[in-house]
């Protein structure tokens, strides 16, 4: 008893120093207390002493024994995770003299055994020069690594790092050290440090080695290690990091986590060979792989449209869907934009004079807030409301074209019921019919073409308004396709002298919706070639949608965009300028590129009066958004900005804020914006006013609302009371449904047409007064194609709704964690279908059934769970009931 | 024969085309199955977008099962007859009357006179009046009130921002040196808002007078009170009995009175404004008999002879407390009605007029009622709106101030004060709009409000607290039947058209 108790007290004074940080004090600290050593640890030292004395020694059967117990004594010691083990702690203060005994050494058995022990002696003496390795590639190579604990290995995995790195430089030869590595892999990768061994192969650059070592009990956990890692990597090794991902999760037969690995990189062959890959008798893998390709709005090459998966990959059971969700909700009933305002809570009075600015901000929230529900209370009613002849102008165009928002996806049903606009002799209204078929076909493919069939005719003679009609409304409809005939019918456009920037800005505009992240280019000399041939009417307000487009080109292909960058520099004066702004940005977006960040920073800050500081603002965000860091570094950023940067800079940061987190109300952002709704430009105002609908975009968050109501009050008589109403419409958005996040699969896959519709009204909102406020109002309904529901749907094998409970809470980082660890917390159970926000996790709560994608989200296929403890027929009635 | 599938409206319909005839024969085959016209068919499906007439069978790719796609609608779009006029078509002073009246600011508590003021112009004869005023060649001391209250009148109407009375505040001093007074601090005290409302109406009847009559007015005050535009406005003619209760047997003395409101007292039974006017009727008071060559008491029984187009009813919440040295506030409830029936207090001469006029009144409400109980719903919208442009047209002509013929009144206007003391508290004007629709007069904010919020300013508590009221008469529909017949042909002629 006595001893053991002994024994703890010295435990406590040895974790107590070592706390210590420097190697004096703990020298000096175990100088004074040595009277205080226990009997047992004295004994141990002294032995330990002896055998160093007897290393010393000549007989080489002697030291050899000392050696040997040496290394048991090493060995067997345990210890805890923060005190150094005893015996390597008593033999520090010989490091030297073992040093020097082995430099006497003659080469053989003995002095390989010494270099084990030093080896391992080095690691606890802090040295700089890697005498691990050093010792460890002098040893003997039949000792095994394993043996001498985890932190020996992971002090030489960091020295090889290290080593392999200065000998890369020399360009001496590795052999030995991936030697070395080969065994280290094995052992890490069995003992839950499947971190460790990525970063030791990325460091020698043999990240192919870890296929080896990948069983299904660690593939996912290395997996989400590496595809963590490839947004800290430079490229081109982020895509080598990125396709190893790809590698693993194929040779798992995991095929959906495989694909939105593939999707990331946006590598079609690499899509097309997953397809492929699935076995033929599993077709609900298949229909869950093109679930998922639907929703980036992406088709494989090898699939012809016409077999039984075409439904899915043109997203036309979409609507049908966010139906039943709408239904399940119990929230079908339409909703009218007064229901929205509730301005009869506030003070304001009514005079009953119909305003047409009001009117028309109405109307978009009617659009918003009824967007895909087929019915509204204005517009798609079996009575004649009359409502869109209650606009003027300009304004009948849009409201007319809200038909499109509220019928949105309904490609089959919905168009009859925009014809009869089409017939109307008023231009606007018809206008506004060409862009309602547009945007109905927002992501939604069909093997008829409507949309391209119905609004063929009306892109050339006809007057300028109703071109841009529809040819915007092309450009909403095909977003992303990359569809070659339309380049063939639009890219004449560009080429028309006598037409205005505005027409042009829009023909470009539709093209880079079209065409967004294909590189096209042939396209992009194209633009290049207008913008140079229009001269100064390259810096013309509405130019800047076609430096927007060359942008949208290039979106997330950070280098592809260089050769185009360095054309562009041919292009003198503020238009050239916006253009370059704008590619480079577009070209890193969502990267995270601080080097590119700094370019913007330096730009703003060139304490000149130019208006292009605030797209430089708003490329900040562009780049930084989508991953965890990022926008946290941009908050603090323009924090300083607001304080020191001109006004140019100061409108567009309500903007860039809004870019950073759309639909993801962060309080912090909020409040920002909240003040900036009251300042005193009216641009930042009307800006920030916007954003806080931005952020708040389709999740009714009720802090937002009574700020807007509160704004709403404030700005009663002020043209921004039109934005107020807008910002109104778009928190509520779908009713609380819809997202224009564009990120999805778990935050990790950016939708490229989802940052055009979001980017396109940004820029928009750069001249408020130009554009948005101005005649183009209708390019709010560029977010259209930033919408989706942000619903968790489960479906059984043959496509029809299954209602399961799942739990839904806050999404935890779970990389590099060992084991299995939770991934959501402060759950609710709730049954399918369920609504997610952002940061948002699903997970099954039964084990009835196994969903056939890790993510769950969107649309999710189930299947039985052979396994089940249950029976599944049980709970499903148990679910109805 | 070649069989083909075609999607209308998420109904599909399988249909022969039959390759021999054009595209127009199949598409009046898509007529019968959907009614969709020829010429608003659009078939999409084949090659080269949406089908033509003059199509070619053997070039569009027609193949036996083809899907296609059918989209159009017999619907038609309605026109509105009527354009939609929008605010922003407004000429810029148009706006400005579509939105909420300007207030007046605050001038240091000037809050007694700026709630006088928005109270009067609720009159709009009053208001027209002051506004077309032509200054005669001679002035007084009245003139310069009346022409800064001119000025201010016209202003308040056309302006969208407070309007700030400065000019009309030193001129109205200027006569009534009383409200000059400072308090110990230095700022403007705090006056009876009562007060400055008698001082600045007998000031305009002064005014309005000595123009009208060329300033060469005779008789008493009161005859020239009652012959002023203000007295035909306001003016109720009174007849005052004494009767002596020391000497029952003297003759009680009748005597004419004009006076511009009359009194609520308010007891500790008063609960109901009826109540205290009635009490206001009738009081004490003591004065020399003839009869009995001494001071005696004498009940004085008022009755209305002539009710004014305009009731003013003051609450008297003030009384002087002998004891403190100051003037208390009376905060005790008492409400007061939407509609007000002054019949009682008339003359027997008077009531013998109203009587006739009154059953025409109920006769008219009746004959709504039943009408009302007849008709639906929209009609009953387009009812109300047809009589709202009617009460609109009717211009107001200042010459033709009637007197009230029925005996009933409206309320159109309370003056409120909150506060405990008179010599502090707020003044605030609340103002009726509309049905149901008032508008909230404290000083430069202006603000909507309904019946509900009127019903609170009974007293009781801190709360504005009523304290002048103005209610306005209710004409005798003697055009009713006109009126009638003037809308039941208009909407034949709508109807017709």
């Amino acid at each position: 008893m006595p001893d053991k108790e002994a024994n703890k007290t010295t435990s406590v004074q040895n974790n107590n120093n070592n706390n210590e940080p420097k190697k004096e004090n703990i020298k000096k600290k175990q100088e004074k207390k040595e009277e205080v050593l226990s009997a047992e640890d004295e004994k141990l030292k002294n032995d330990l002493e002896l055998l160093v004395e007897r290393v010393k020694d000549t007989n080489a059967e002697l030291v050899k024994a000392a050696l040997n117990s040496l290394k048991t004594e090493i060995k067997s010691s345990t210890s805890s995770m923060t005190s150094v083990p005893k015996p390597l702690k008593f033999l520090r203060p010989h490091y030297k003299t073992l040093e020097e005994a082995f430099s006497k050494f003659q080469e053989g058995p003995n002095k390989k055994s010494l270099a084990d022990v030093l080896s391992v002696l080095a690691m606890a003496n802090g040295n700089e020069d890697r005498n691990t390795l050093k010792y460890n590639l002098l040893g003997s190579s039949g000792e095994s690594i394993a043996s001498w604990g985890h932190e020996y290995v992971r002090h030489l995995a960091k020295e090889i790092g290290e080593e392999y790195d200065s000998r890369q430089n020399d360009k001496k030869s590795c052999d030995d050290l991936l030697k070395l590595v080969d065994e280290i892999i094995p052992f890490q990768m069995s003992h839950n440090a499947e971190p460790d061994a990525c970063d030791l192969l990325l460091e020698v650059e043999q990240l192919p080695k870890i296929y080896r070592f990948i069983d299904e009990n660690n593939y996912h956990r290395v997996c989400l290690y590496l595809f963590k890692c490839s947004y800290y990597v430079p490229g081109p090794e982020d895509v080598q990091i990125l396709k190893v991902c790809v590698e693993i999760y194929l040779k798992q037969k995991h095929y959906t986590d495989a694909l939105s690995v593939a999707l990331k990189l946006d590598d079609q062959e690499l899509i097309t060979s997953i397809f492929s890959m699935v076995p033929k008798d599993q077709e609900e893998t298949l229909k869950q792989l093109a679930f998922i390709a639907a929703r980036q709005k992406i088709v494989p090459q090898n699939y012809d449209g016409t077999d039984k998966y075409s439904e899915i990959f043109n997203n036309s059971k979409l609507t049908e869907y966010f139906l039943n969700l709408a239904t399940d909700l119990d929230i079908r009933e339409p909703k009218l934009p007064e229901d929205i305002f509730q301005s009869h809570l506030d003070n304001t009075n009514n005079s009953g004079i119909d305003s047409a600015r009001l009117n028309l901000a109405s109307s978009f929230v009617n659009a918003f807030v009824n967007a895909g529900f087929g019915r509204d209370k204005l517009m798609v009613t079996e009575e004649d409301t009359k409502w869109w002849y209650k606009n003027k102008d300009l304004g009948i165009m849009s409201t007319v074209a809200s038909t499109g928002m509220i019928l949105l996806w309904d490609i089959e049903a919905g168009l009859t019921k925009i014809d009869k606009y089409l017939y109307n002799s008023d231009r606007n209204c018809k206008n506004g019919a060409l862009l309602a078929i547009g945007m109905i076909g927002s992501g939604i493919k069909s093997d008829m073409d409507p949309s391209l069939a119905l609004l063929t005719e009306y892109t050339s003679n006809n007057p300028t308004s109703t071109r841009i009609a529809a040819i915007y409304g092309l450009g909403l409809a095909y977003a992303g396709t990359r569809r070659q005939e339309l380049f063939e019918l639009l890219s004449p456009f560009l080429s028309e002298e006598k037409e205005k920037m505005e027409f042009i800005g829009i023909v470009a505009l539709s093209l880079g919706l079209i065409f967004v992240g294909s590189c096209d280019s042939a396209l992009s000399e194209l633009f290049i070639q207008t913008l140079m041939e229009r001269g100064t009417q390259a810096a013309d307000t509405h130019a800047r949608f076609m430096h927007l487009a060359l942008g949208l080109l290039y979106l997330g292909k950070q280098d592809q965009a260089e050769v185009t960058l360095e054309t562009l520099l041919a292009i003198e004066g503020k238009g050239g300028e916006y253009a370059r702004l704008t590619l480079e940005a577009c070209a890193y977006a969502g990267t995270g590129n601080v080097l590119k960040v700094q370019n913007m920073l330096h730009f703003c800050c060139d304490g000149q009066d130019n208006a292009h500081h605030g797209l430089a603002v708003l490329s900040i965000s562009l780049i930084a958004m989508g991953e965890d860091l990022g926008p946290d570094m941009c908050l603090r950023m323009f924090d300083h900005l607001l304080q020191k940067g001109n006004i140019h800079i100061k409108r567009a940061i309500p903007l860039a804020l809004a870019l950073l987190s759309p639909s993801n109300p962060r309080i912090a952002i909020m409040d920002i914006l909240s003040k900036l709704s009251h300042d005193n430009d009216i641009d930042v105002a009307q800006g920030a006013i916007l954003a806080l609908g931005i952020i708040g975009a389709g999740t009714n968050n009720a802090r937002i609302g009574a700020m807007l109501r509160a704004l709403a009050v404030f700005y009663d008589k002020n043209i921004a009371i039109f934005y107020v109403r807008i910002a109104q419409g778009l928190l509520h958005m779908g009713k609380g449904t819809l997202t224009i996040n564009p990120y999805h699969m778990d935050r990790t896959l950016m939708s490229p047409v989802g940052v055009a519709g979001l980017l396109t009204l940004l820029h928009a909102a750069l001249d408020q007064k130009g554009i948005l406020t101005g005649p183009s109002h209708y390019l709010f309904y560029s977010l259209v194609s930033a919408m989706n529901p942000r619903m968790l749907m489960t479906l059984d094998e043959n496509l029809q709704p299954l209602p399961i409970s799942v739990r839904v809470g806050q999404s935890v980082d779970t990389v590099g964690l060992a084991g299995k660890p939770k991934t959501i917390t402060g759950f609710q159970t709730h049954t399918t279908p369920v609504l997610l926000g952002y940061n948002e996790r699903a997970e099954l709560a039964t084990d009835d059934y196994i969903a056939l994608t890790n993510v769950l989200e969107g649309i999710v296929i189930l299947k039985p769970n052979p396994n089940a403890s249950t029976s599944p027929i049980t709970t499903t009635t148990s679910v109805k009931k | 024969m070649v069989k083909v599938t075609v999607k209308w409206n998420k109904e599909k319909y399988d249909v022969d085309i039959d390759t021999t005839q054009p595209p127009s024969v199949f598409k009046s085959q898509l007529f019968s199955l959907t009614f969709v016209p020829v010429d608003r068919q659009k078939i999409m499906g084949f090659k080269g977008g949406v089908l033509k007439d003059q199509a070619d069978w053997n070039e569009v790719g027609l193949t036996e099962g083809k899907q296609l796609m059918l989209v159009g609608s017999a619907e038609e779009l309605a026109k509105p007859t009527t354009a939609v006029k929008f605010l922003e078509d407004l000429p810029e002073d148009k706006q400005i009357a579509s939105t909420l009246p300007a207030g007046l600011t605050n001038l240091g508590n000037t809050c007694y006179m700026n709630a006088t003021l928005q109270c009067l112009k609720a009159v709009p004869e009053l208001s027209k009046i002051i506004r077309t005023y032509k200054p005669s060649s001679m002035s007084s001391g009245d003139t310069a009130l009346m022409k800064t209250s001119q000025h201010l009148f016209t202003e308040l109407e056309h302006s969208n921002n407070p309007v700030t009375p400065l000019v009309f505040l030193s001129a109205f001093r200027q006569i009534y040196p009383q409200f000059q007074e400072k308090s110990q601090s230095g700022i403007y005290a705090q006056q009876d808002a009562e007060e400055a409302w008698s001082s600045l109406l007998s000031s305009y009847a002064r005014e309005l007078l000595r123009v009208e009559e060329n300033g060469k007015s005779t008789g008493s005050p009161t005859e020239q009170l009652k012959r002023s535009a203000i007295g035909k406005l306001f003016g109720i003619e009174m007849q005052e009995k004494f009767i002596c209760k020391d000497n029952p047997s003297e003759e009680p003395t009748i005597r004419s009175e004009t006076v511009l409101k009359m009194n609520c007292n308010i007891t500790i039974e008063t609960s109901f404004l009826f109540e205290g006017l009635k009490k206001g009727l009738e009081e004490e008071i003591s004065k020399r008999s003839e009869s009995l060559g001494r001071e005696a008491i004498y009940t004085k029984k008022s009755q209305v002879s002539v009710l004014p187009p305009y009731l003013t009813v003051q609450f008297v919440r003030f009384y002087w407390k002998e004891k403190e040295k100051s003037k208390a506030k009376i905060i005790r409830i008492v409400q007061f009605p939407f509609l007000l029936d002054l019949f009682e207090f008339c003359t027997p001469e008077l009531k013998e007029k109203l009587a006739p006029n009154r059953k025409l009144l109920e006769d008219e409400e009746n004959k709504k009622l039943e009408r009302r109980k007849h008709m639906s719903l929209k009609d009953l919208d387009e009812e109300d709106k047809k009589q709202k442009a009617q009460t609109a047209n009717q211009d107001i002509f200042v010459g033709d101030i009637k007197p009230n013929e029925t005996g009933k009144y409206e309320l159109i206007a309370v003056l409120t004060h909150a506060g405990r003391y008179a010599e502090a508290g707020h003044y605030v004007a609340w103002v009726k709009r509309a049905e149901d629709k008032w508008l909230k007069y404290d000083d430069q904010v202006v603000s909507e409000c309904n019946n509900e919020d009127i019903k609170k300013l009974v007293g009781g508590g801190e709360w504005h607290v009523a304290y002048m009221c103005v209610y306005k008469s209710i004409p005798v529909p003697v055009q009713s039947d006109k009126i009638t017949e003037e809308t039941t042909s208009t909407t034949t002629t709508t109807t017709t058209n």
